[in-house]
């Protein structure tokens, strides 16, 4: 009977010892990490939904904008380059600046070409490269869209 | 505390569900915008490379024209029927697979396309395959075999039926995008050769350009030993 009251005692003596402040502190911190990397997950997550619908919008603007013709081309986000057939560099016709680009098929030697044609290129005479690059970036949250279209040109 | 663990764990699948959503997204746009670069560039190059091959003036002003020329169906022996074995150097495409001298390993020819200077928004890598197989039966020729198409090529005239094939690929960040082109070969005698040896000024702006290569012969160098009395033509024919 003694030893059932003493048991009993040292059980109420511990359930009422509570916390003690550090432990608090601890578990408040604790709890205040994780729920800030949550936070910031949720953040990081809406970002990229963000910058997923504005990489949409401007693909689809850049790709509205690139059929149109020169004198309506909306040149504050597209930048046009127009490469004409030939070495040279630059070049300007007083209105416009073009570059030279040469356009070569260049045979890849896979083992099974006869001896020789390791360095057969052709290239392609008449035809002429426009670049489209997409200057506008979404303040830095997008990937700009860019490219290009071959033109054949006698 | 079991209830908190639990709690916890809720929270925590959800927040990675929703990072994993919003990260598919984004690299699906990507993608996206990858595959439209990609389409752009090969749907032109199509275009541009129909045009070199059946543009009126493609005979004297287009290298790849002159390359095809000088090598579909090319054969060493042309003017002696003795001994002749076939296309040794660009064999022709036979689908079946039952012959290995006309697989893909040996038929298939495989070409890089290189530019100079880098051009801005340019597909990382592409690349364009062509081959070419014996006209078909509905072409009216009956015993296809290269000694018969041989003759018929120099022979009476008419649309031979070779077909030329034309793979563009493009490919850019994991995206690849693919087309097929193919055209068929018309070849009609006349009796004034083909003026395919002169390659002037085959660019405007820089006579450098004049010298391109055409294996098996340079034509700024010696006569080709195909007969120039063949006119050849290019008709497209669609996509395959």
């Amino acid at each position: 009977m003694e030893v059932r009251r003493k048991k009993v005692i040292l059980h109420n003596r511990i359930n009422h010892k509570g916390s003690t402040m550090v432990e608090t502190l601890v578990s408040f911190v604790v709890l205040f990490i994780v729920l800030a990397a949550l936070y910031n997950i949720v953040v990081f997550s809406s970002e990229l939904y963000l910058r997923s619908v504005d990489t949409s919008r401007l693909q689809q603007k850049f790709y509205r904008e690139i059929y149109k013709k020169d004198d309506k081309l909306d040149t504050s986000f597209i930048t046009k380059t127009r490469y004409i057939k030939g070495f040279g560099g630059k070049f300007s016709d007083g209105t416009n600046t073009y570059e030279h680009a040469a356009l070569t098929l260049t045979i890849v030697d896979d083992g099974t070409l006869p001896a020789g044609m390791e360095k057969s290129e052709i290239y392609l005479n008449n035809t002429e490269v426009t670049s489209y690059v997409c200057t506008e970036d979404n303040n830095g949250n997008g990937i700009a869209p860019k490219v290009v279209n071959f033109t054949f040109e006698k | 505390m079991v209830l908190t663990i639990i709690i916890m764990a809720i929270l925590i699948v959800f927040v990675f569900s929703l990072i994993l959503v919003s990260y598919n997204l984004y690299a699906s746009q990507n993608k996206n915008l990858a595959s439209s670069r990609n389409s752009e560039a090969v749907n032109t190059l199509s275009m541009a490379i129909k045009g070199e091959l059946t543009d009126e003036n493609a005979d004297t002003n287009s290298s790849l024209w002159k390359y095809l020329r000088t090598n579909v169906a090319y054969t060493p022996e042309q003017s002696d029927y003795t001994g002749f074995d076939g296309w040794k150097d660009w064999p022709y495409f036979d689908a079946s697979g039952s012959d290995a001298n006309h697989s893909e390993e040996k038929a298939f020819r495989y070409f890089t396309l290189e530019n100079n200077p880098h051009i801005e928004g340019m597909p990382a890598d592409v690349t364009v395959c062509m081959y070419w197989t014996l006209p078909l039966e509905s072409d009216g020729v009956t015993e296809i075999s290269e000694k018969t198409l041989f003759d018929r090529l120099s022979g009476d005239g008419n649309p031979k039926g070779v077909r030329l094939h034309v793979v563009i690929k493009a490919e850019t960040g994991g995206q690849i995008y693919e087309t097929e082109d193919v055209y068929r070969l018309t070849a009609k005698n006349t009796n004034t050769p083909e003026d395919i040896i002169n390659v002037n000024k085959l660019f405007k702006n820089d006579s450098s350009y004049d010298v391109c290569e055409h294996y098996p012969n340079n034509l700024s160098e010696a006569t080709p030993t195909v007969d120039l009395t063949e006119k050849w033509t290019w008709k497209y024919e669609g996509r395959k």
